[in-house]
């Protein structure tokens, strides 16, 4: 495979810029030579032709994005036999919704509940079209300045199909740890409600500035949704609406079954607040009661250290008062 | 007197087209220091794109020979095989990073043990496993190294859903993936007649203990089972390597430690 430069023509595509380097690609600005129209060029990095996880990404990743058309995904064309692998997709305007992230940490309600419903529409169509994400997160989506977004990087590796890795790759097989569902983390495949689940944990972040989950490392955080409950979003936040937190909470619901079945209903209460009924959340009192993932030993060496000091305390009573 | 004796077979499935296992031994040498009797087996899995399995594997298990065959002091093995584990974790890891291609490519599990007098000391890291059958019954002396194990251990997954997770071919622990790794070694007590057996996930994925123990006890000549292990994984798939080390205990030398050193018992 050849490297890419700006100014370089691939097949009848025109190199414009570089604008995008991720861990497994190059995203360049191009044109089509043959309609003048921009597009977005993904070229992978040369070793990632070794990596067969990363390849099986790719891969994956052009296979869904051509049997889908609505506005609030990233468009990919097909088209001919191509000199080498690369993917072009529709160029889209706009800033990721980390960077948005970024510069503003929190986003005011109306305007994280537009974009979250906005994503819901994207969602729905996905799913009725029998392909969920899995990898859900503000670096996948793309907001113009009217606040419409599309959801771009449908590339999860499918764990199916590898024989056996290392935690490295963790991040690479499993999904983002910040935003996986907990049934994922449970190390089940994910459905459409895993994808409520990532949404429910952006919507988090953009009304507090953070997210719900954390820990000192991929696997502390991901197993942190299954033994803790988060903050809750008005502890943060005071001003936020009481039915907001109950929306947020139903989505981050850790049983898929009590979850919102689908990016519609979740779509339906964020713009219907005031429909909205408060549940009695026992969540919302033992927040602070946390389980840590150290291991039972810890507990056990220390309860061992403290029999001498019990027996010492024991005979120092005796001594006093015998 | 420690005597045993043991086979060994690897073999690279029905579907894969290259073997990324790799064995290895140390025998006693017939010198007069060597007379204490000390045996090492090992056992490794590859795990990388193209032939940096191998090449991880193979790397492993070399290190951790000649470490053992270096050393002669009387040193317990029960600090000297952590310790040589992870010398041969660094070997790897630097392999790893000199083959240029950005980081650690390549890693490997493994498992090894070493006798002397009656005593067992196990080492492993990844997923692995050493077996001690003994009256028939196979028991498992490692606890694999992988995602859904830990899980289990946090509290997060129960063990039947642990066997049922997409995430238990994901390793926790390997060899090579970064400069330091913790390993579990534990020591056992060997009795006469009892057998060792070193397997990778090619075999335990297929077999089960109780099946191996009745294999491995059924034939005399120790190669025919180990054959016949491996011609049953075969059988139900071959969809890995498959590999074995099976080792059975002739007899042993009963001693008693004091003061660390160790002195033979009547």
């Amino acid at each position: 495979m050849t490297p890419v430069h700006p100014g370089d023509q691939l097949d009848h595509y025109r190199i414009d810029s570089l604008v995008a380097r991720s861990g497994m690609a190059s995203i360049y600005k191009g044109t089509d030579l043959r309609t003048g129209r921009a597009v977005a060029i993904k070229v992978p990095h040369p070793e990632m032709e070794s990596d067969p996880v990363l390849f099986d990404r790719f891969a994956r990743e052009e296979e869904i994005g051509k049997d889908l058309d609505h506005p609030g995904v990233m468009k990919v064309f097909t088209d001919d036999d191509r000199s080498q692998v690369y993917m072009v997709m529709e160029w889209a305007e706009g800033r990721l919704l980390r960077e948005i992230l970024r510069e503003r940490r929190k986003l005011p309600p109306e305007r994280a509940i537009r974009i979250t419903a906005g994503i819901c529409d994207a969602l729905e169509y996905i799913h009725t079209h029998g392909v969920v994400h899995r990898d859900l997160k503000p670096e996948n989506i793309m907001v113009d300045s009217e606040d419409h977004i599309k959801l771009i990087d449908f590339g999860i590796a499918s764990l199916a199909g590898a024989r056996r890795l290392t935690f490295a790759k963790l991040s690479q097989v499993m999904g983002t740890p910040e935003y996986i569902s907990p049934e994922q983390v449970k190390g089940k495949r994910g459905d459409a409600r895993s994808d409520v689940y990532a949404l429910g944990v952006m919507l988090y972040e953009m009304l507090t500035g953070e997210t719900p989950f954390s820990g000192p490392n991929a696997f502390a955080i991901m197993n942190d949704r299954l033994l803790n409950h988060p903050k809750p979003p008005r502890e943060a936040d005071p001003e936020m609406a009481a039915e907001l937190q109950e929306v947020i909470y139903r989505a981050l619901e850790r049983d898929p079954k009590s979850r919102y079945h689908s990016a519609r209903e979740f779509a339906w209460d964020l713009q219907h607040l005031d429909q909205v009924g408060i549940a009695e959340r026992p969540e919302l009192r033992d927040w602070k009661r946390r389980r840590t993932s150290w291991p039972r030993t810890v507990l056990f060496y220390l309860m061992l250290a403290a029999i001498p000091v019990v027996i010492f305390g024991l005979l120092l009573y005796v001594a006093r008062h015998g | 007197m420690l005597e045993l004796e043991f086979a060994q077979a690897s073999d690279r499935g029905i579907v894969r087209d290259h073997n990324e296992d790799y064995l290895g031994y140390a025998l006693p040498e017939m010198s007069a220091r060597a007379a204490a009797r000390e045996w090492l087996f090992a056992l490794a899995d590859g795990v990388g794109g193209q032939e940096l399995g191998e090449v991880a594997s193979r790397t492993a298990v070399e290190a951790l020979l000649a470490g053992f065959r270096r050393f002669r002091n009387g040193e317990q093995h029960a600090a000297l095989l952590p310790r040589l584990v992870r010398e041969a974790n660094t070997k790897v890891f630097e392999t790893g990073m000199a083959t240029g291609r950005g980081g650690s490519t390549m890693a490997t599990t493994l498992v090894t043990c070493a006798l002397r007098f009656d005593r067992v000391v196990v080492s492993h890291v990844g997923d692995s496993r050493c077996y001690r059958i003994r009256h028939r019954h196979a028991e498992a002396l490692t606890r694999d190294h992988t995602m859904s194990n830990e899980q289990v251990l946090l509290g997060v997954l129960s063990s039947r859903e642990a066997a049922q997770a997409r995430t238990s071919h994901l390793l926790s622990r390997s060899l090579g993936n970064e400069m330091f790794v913790n390993v579990d070694t534990h020591e056992h007590q060997v009795l006469p007649g009892d057998m060792l057996l070193l397997c990778s996930d090619g075999l335990h994925n297929l077999v089960t203990p109780p099946e191996m123990a009745d294999i491995a006890t059924r034939h005399a000549r120790l190669e025919d089972a180990v054959h016949e292990l491996v011609d049953l994984a075969n059988q139900r798939g071959g969809n890995d390597n498959v590999s074995v080390q099976l080792i059975r205990i002739r007899s042993v030398e009963r001693v008693g430690m004091y003061r660390g050193r160790p002195y033979k018992l009547a």
